[in-house]
């Protein structure tokens, strides 16, 4: 699981109790009408905001810049696992069909369990990204470059960003 | 300044949400589907809580959680599956399969099974794919003369899963390994599981640390959903891990607060404990 690795300083783990125990849990067969199915709910909270750029001057957006990162939040079940994945364009679209290339780095998202970016866990966009809902919610940054060319045409860009969430059952 | 003549104030934004104020926000219910051959239909619920329509859309793939040798989980779609396999996707389908949802508003999707004739008894498998996209594209405002309206578009997935249970099925979990390893102020267990019966083994573990007096100084619990085989590696953090000696008690159950309980398949418990040491 992302950002949790640690010094190794034990080790040892001997099983006492190879054999499994087999026990009855409690089953219900019969149908709770006060049972209500938890909701999962994703939510847009911030765009990723490039701002003003220029011609032929890269724009970098940080995962971690708390105005301009793109900030989507998470509402699920309680430690509840989700793979993220994100689909995410190569090239803005501009007017008459003008392009601006759009990057991604391997650190340019973030996941945590409040909504500060620094406290965030990074990962690639470009991959999936295993963690779980601690507390019920998270929160995903995200960041990019765009590339703006030399004689770049003026005009509005825009691209589509699809992010996935895969509830495993886990 | 040449720079400065050509530059181009271009506002640009990539939003996966849309711009500020026009925020989309999309709700799933439930997070698990089951559907029994005897009604042969469910409802999942989508409700837009943004405050700009929304145009969603629901499909269904052949799907389940595997693992790989990292004990990370992955839920593969699959498009068309193999013979053998118990996909579900063919045969169910969402009604209405697209929607516009207004702000505020909650859209019931049926979905539908029409499984083939002569189907086994047993269950069989899908993914419910829930993608939404702002249906109107929002205008940035322009800055300047030389600045431009931005429009921008947002698709959001949820991907969940669904279940067909025909006749009787049975499920349980068998615990083909299990160790553990204390990393600093992380526990690492490693956890080897293989599902028994027809039915997919919808359970949940818990984990307490046990000091050498047997106190409890730390638990965890997790859902987990074993389809066929699934090896995970877990970490768990831990307060502080003093040297001595431990012991770490597992227990798997079909004991789940967050899924239907006419939905829960019987199971046996199946406990294990290992003496850990810290150095």
């Amino acid at each position: 699981m992302g950002g949790r690795g640690a010094t190794r300083r034990t080790i040892a783990a001997l099983v006492l109790g190879w054999a499994a125990l087999p026990l009855f849990t409690t089953s219900s067969a019969v149908a709770d009408p006060t049972f209500l199915p938890p909701p999962l709910t994703i939510e847009g909270l911030q765009p990723v905001d490039f701002q003003n750029v220029w011609a032929g001057v890269n724009m970098s957006v940080s995962r971690s810049d708390p105005l301009r990162a793109g900030i989507l939040s998470i509402k699920g079940t309680g430690n509840s696992e989700v793979i993220l994945t994100f689909q995410v364009p190569s090239m803005l679209q501009g007017p008459g069909g003008a392009l601006m290339p759009i990057v991604f780095g391997p650190d340019d998202a973030g996941f945590a369990t409040v909504n500060d970016p620094t406290q965030a866990n990074g990962f690639n966009p470009l991959g999936p990204y295993i963690d779980n809902l601690h507390g019920a919610k998270a929160f995903v940054f995200l960041g990019g470059t765009v590339l703006p060319l030399l004689g770049q045409t003026a005009g509005a860009y825009q691209a589509p960003v699809t992010m996935t969430v895969v509830y495993t059952g886990n | 300044m040449e720079r400065a003549a050509t530059a181009l104030a271009l506002m640009v934004a990539l939003a996966p949400l849309g711009r500020a104020g026009t925020a989309s926000a999309i709700t799933v219910a439930p997070h698990a589907l089951f559907i029994d051959h005897r009604t042969r239909s469910t409802v999942l619920y989508i409700q837009n809580s943004g405050n700009s329509p929304e145009e969603v859309s629901v499909q269904l793939k052949f799907g389940y959680p595997t693992s790989d040798s990292l004990g990370d989980v992955h839920v593969d779609l699959i498009e068309d599956p193999p013979p053998g396999e118990p996909s579900a996707a063919a045969w169910v389908r969402a009604l209405p399969a697209r929607a516009r949802v207004q702000p505020g508003a909650r859209q019931a999707v049926r979905l539908f099974a029409r499984p083939p004739s002569g189907l086994p008894d047993g269950e069989y498998w899908s993914r419910v794919i829930v993608t939404s996209r702002a249906a109107q594209l929002p205008v940035a405002a322009a800055g300047n003369a030389a600045a431009v309206s931005v429009g921008l578009t947002l698709e959001m997935r949820t991907i969940i899963s669904l279940i067909y249970r025909k006749g009787k099925v049975a499920t349980g979990v068998r615990l083909n390994g299990f160790s553990a390893e204390a990393h600093g102020d992380t526990l690492i267990t490693d956890i080897q599981l293989a599902r028994t019966g027809d039915a997919a083994y919808l359970g949940k573990l818990e984990l307490v640390l046990h000091n050498a007096a047997g106190d409890p100084v730390d638990r965890w619990e997790q859902a987990i959903a074993v389809y066929r085989d699934l090896y995970r590696r877990l970490a768990f953090p831990v307060d502080r891990f003093e040297p001595g000696r431990y012991a770490l008690h597992l227990r798997l159950s079909a004991e789940r607060d967050d899924i239907p309980p006419e939905s829960v398949l019987p199971a046996l418990v199946v406990e294990r404990t290992l003496e850990l040491i810290v150095h």
